[in-house]
């Protein structure tokens, strides 16, 4: 037995260096354009950004759906920040993102697809996220533990691909718009897809949603409670909006997305700005994805914020 | 959990740990019980009561049995243990096949039925468990083994988590005295096992599941591939599933051995046999075997005359099918594979010697003779276009692929071909891989590179190791055969 682990642990200190070396230029050598680096951007931007800001938290249907100047002119006294990145990161690292820097005066838009509401959507995609922001895992927690030791082969191939990234390309490559970090507006809206048409072989409609028995729901909701308490205790607001979708969705999902409402209804213990019934638009507003808006579709959606914000916000200032 | 998994990996840590601390066989086979359980309740726990009863029922009757020296009774106990596998097996596998089979049978009689079928989930590796179980208490009434009276020992044996989801089946008069023998560390046999859980892993992370992509992106939409997409897809899917499959048994073979205990090899280089039934003494050999004993002996096996003996086989063959798949093109793959040995039955070659699976395939020379590897030319293609059957989701699919591979050239589609990258990447994985089992093909495992200095040995481990990870397809997928 001794021979046995003595040989075992040689080889795999081997294994470890190696991997030591890989996960070094993973975490501090970075391509300038990268996708991911929006997390750096945004989270300046909450640092740096002085003032009551209205911060819409949230998946890509955030970036791909808000249009922040338009808020900024709505809200001439408020600054935008939109803080949504991706679905697959999980909804405790989309909060996570603001939840330092939220703050008294800050209004809150919690902004997620249905589908953060049926089960965990956080996939091996945040290990690219970690790579320009490794603190993102310390949003995780337990609940998140089988996703890491299941996918933790993913964050060896990354680093892997991207040790050879780096020897093959500049660190100033482009990447393919909008997934780049210059797609983004200086509030982080998406706007390089703005005048391009879908992509060809892209589905529209939302295929599959499952609630269960709101199980999961329930735990998202649980979460995102906490959190707003803690804003609110700060002196922040909070809402939660519903994602806007396609006709054709809302046909096929329209049931189960308003039973899920009437649930949130219930539990959330914090306004909520719209319903699933209003958040509706023509399949032609969307971009490539059920939640991925053109630019059409993002200011209507944008528009109907704004006018659910001012009444919320003109009767809490009423009150 | 899956075995290529840091999950799996940190889970075998801690069995492999907690086991060699134990020392003694009780305690060791309790734990053995516990990871078992654990391992398989990751997937869904309400499963475990599934094994647990199949477990229980088959203790009973092994030993009712055995103690009983009236036939009737023993074989009532037998009966009482096949119909509660079976009907467990059936229930789960096949009530939808068999409901929806009948509804469109009284369909086309005119007769409506409506939907009878069930919204049943599939137990992950049922098919497995409950065909190793069977042959416990079948072997018991054949009185060719005593029962078991450990019951921890029993359950540990029907659970033993690296071989519970897809195999080797193991016979009980094989596996379960190593659970009742005392145990003790070796380091050849723990190398060993290391070396297989290397290359199963290899296997199944670099070539399975880049195979795996190659058909993905071409299966789906056969109708817009002309017929050298096709066979590129085909033959993908055929190394697909022999490294998907082969690597599970690997890795099986290897946690068991760093457990002190050794499973039947389930592969021996399938696709360099010569005939078909060379390759059924290579391929899933713990199946073939199971149903040789089981199935075909007992229907007269290849004694009487030769009618009875090719509809045996054709019966045990499309059975075999049935057990993969509840599908009709599963049936007609294990039909295919029947009607095969058709040609060896009726012009049988006189003094052949009947090839086993340790035999080193194609001889033991670097090269082959060219009618050796003709032979295995001609037997890989014969497999590989039974393989559509297989592979497609339905019977007029298969049909409608293996036309195209035969007869249309052209009018494909090229946006939607994989890039060439991928399918130059498929091909260079195959070869490569052909090229060193053959090479390799004297040792039941190819990693077996004794002869090599260490440090270089370790240099290739450490590749092999890190190409696992680096072309690990995201998202990674399961083990073909866990849903069977």
């Amino acid at each position: 037995m001794k021979r046995f682990i003595a040989t075992f642990v040689c080889f795999a200190a081997i294994q470890l260096l190696i991997m030591t070396v890989l996960l070094g230029l993973f975490f501090n050598v970075h391509f300038e354009k990268d996708p991911m680096a929006a997390i750096i951007d945004k989270k300046r931007n909450l640092k740096e950004t002085p003032g009551e800001r209205i911060i819409v938290v949230g998946d890509s249907g955030s970036p791909f759906g808000i249009v922040s100047p338009e808020i900024e002119k709505a809200f001439p006294d408020r600054h935008p920040i939109n803080a949504g990145l991706a679905a697959g990161f999980g909804h405790r690292v989309l909060i996570g993102v603001v939840d330092d820097e939220v703050h008294a005066g800050d209004v809150v838009v919690i902004c997620f697809v249905y589908e953060m509401f049926t089960r965990n959507l956080v996939n091996e995609f945040l290990f690219l996220l970690s790579s320009q922001e490794p603190s993102v895992f310390l949003s995780l927690d337990w609940r998140d533990g089988k996703f890491f030791t299941d996918n933790a082969f993913i964050l060896f191939k990354d680093s892997m691909r991207h040790a050879r990234k780096i020897a093959f390309n500049p660190l100033d490559r482009d990447y393919e718009h909008p997934y780049a970090r210059n797609s983004y507006n200086e509030y982080g809206d998406i706007y390089a897809h703005y005048g391009l048409e879908t992509p060809e072989g892209r589905s529209l409609t939302i295929k599959d949603m499952e609630f269960g028995d709101f199980d999961y729901a329930r735990d998202v909701i649980g979460d995102l409670n906490r959190f707003a308490e803690e804003w609110q205790e700060r002196g922040a607001q909070v809402f939660f909006l519903f994602p806007d979708v396609s006709e054709e969705s809302y046909a096929i999902h329209g049931e189960k997305m308003n039973a899920f409402a009437e649930l949130m209804h219930e539990e959330l213990e914090f306004p909520i700005l719209n319903e699933p019934v209003d958040a509706v638009q023509p399949e032609e507003n969307f971009y490539d994805t059920p939640y991925h808006m053109k630019e059409a579709g993002a200011r209507a959606r944008t528009a109907r914020l704004i006018e659910a914000l001012k009444e919320q916000l003109n009767s809490s200032q009423q009150n | 959990m899956v075995f290529t998994s840091l999950t799996f990996i940190l889970f075998l840590t801690l069995v492999f740990s907690l086991y060699w601390l134990l020392r003694r066989r009780s305690p060791q086979n309790f734990l053995i019980l516990v990871a078992s359980y654990v391992f398989y309740g990751w997937w869904d726990w309400r499963f475990l009561s599934l094994i647990v009863i199949s477990s229980v029922i088959d203790f009973t009757s092994g030993i009712m049995i055995d103690k009983s020296e009236k036939q009737g009774v023993r074989r009532a106990w037998l009966t009482v243990s096949i119909l509660a596998n079976l009907g467990m097996l059936g229930f789960f596998k096949y009530f939808n096949f068999f409901a929806s089979s009948l509804q469109t049978a009284a369909g086309s009689a005119g007769v409506h039925l409506g939907d009878m079928t069930l919204d049943i989930v599939l137990p992950v590796g049922i098919s497995f468990y409950t065909f190793q179980t069977m042959s416990y208490t079948i072997d018991i009434y054949r009185r060719q083994m005593k029962s078991e009276r450990d019951p921890i020992a029993f359950l540990a044996f029907v659970s033993f988590f690296p071989q519970l989801v897809a195999g080797p089946i193991e016979r009980a008069s094989q596996l379960l005295p190593q659970f009742m023998a005392d145990r003790k560390f070796s380091y050849p046999l723990a190398a060993a096992g290391c070396r297989e859980i290397l290359w199963g892993f290899f296997k199944k992370m670099v070539i399975a599941d880049n195979m795996g992509l190659v058909v993905q992106s071409i299966y789906p939409r056969y109708d817009d591939y002309s017929s050298p997409w096709l066979w590129l897809a085909t033959t993908a899917f055929a190394f697909q599933i022999y490294c998907d499959f082969s690597a599970y048994s690997h890795i099986a073979k290897g946690v068991s051995r760093l457990l002190g205990f050794e499973l039947m090899r389930n592969f021996a280089y399938p696709y360099f046999s010569q005939d078909i039934a060379e390759f059924w003494r290579r391929w899933h050999i713990s199946l073939s075997t199971w149903f040789r004993d089981y199935v075909f002996i007992p229907l007269g096996g290849s004694r009487g005359p030769m009618r009875v003996v090719i509809i045996n086989t054709i019966i045990v063959f499309s059975v075999s099918g049935l057990w993969h798949g509840a599908a009709w093109n599963y049936i007609i793959w294990g039909f295919l594979n029947g009607l095969a040995f058709l040609p060896m039955y009726i012009w049988p070659k006189k003094n052949k010697k009947k090839v086993r699976a340790d035999d080193i395939p194609g001889g033991p020379g670097l090269f082959p003779k060219p009618r050796v590897l003709l032979n295995m030319i001609l037997m890989y293609v014969g497999m590989q276009v039974a393989w559509v059957f297989f592979a497609s989701p339905t019977l007029s699919a298969s049909l409608d692929i293996l036309k195209r591979m035969f007869t249309v050239f052209s009018a494909d589609n090229p946006a939607l071909h994989p890039d060439s990258w991928s399918a130059l990447k498929a091909l260079l994985f195959i070869g490569g891989l052909v090229i060193f089992e053959w090479v390799q093909r004297a040792h039941e495992n190819p990693l077996t590179l004794d002869k090599i200095y260490r440090p270089l040995r370790w240099a290739i481990y450490t590749v092999m190791l890190w190409s696992c990870f680096y072309f690990l397809p995201r998202p990674d997928s399961p083990f073909i055969y866990f849903q069977f």
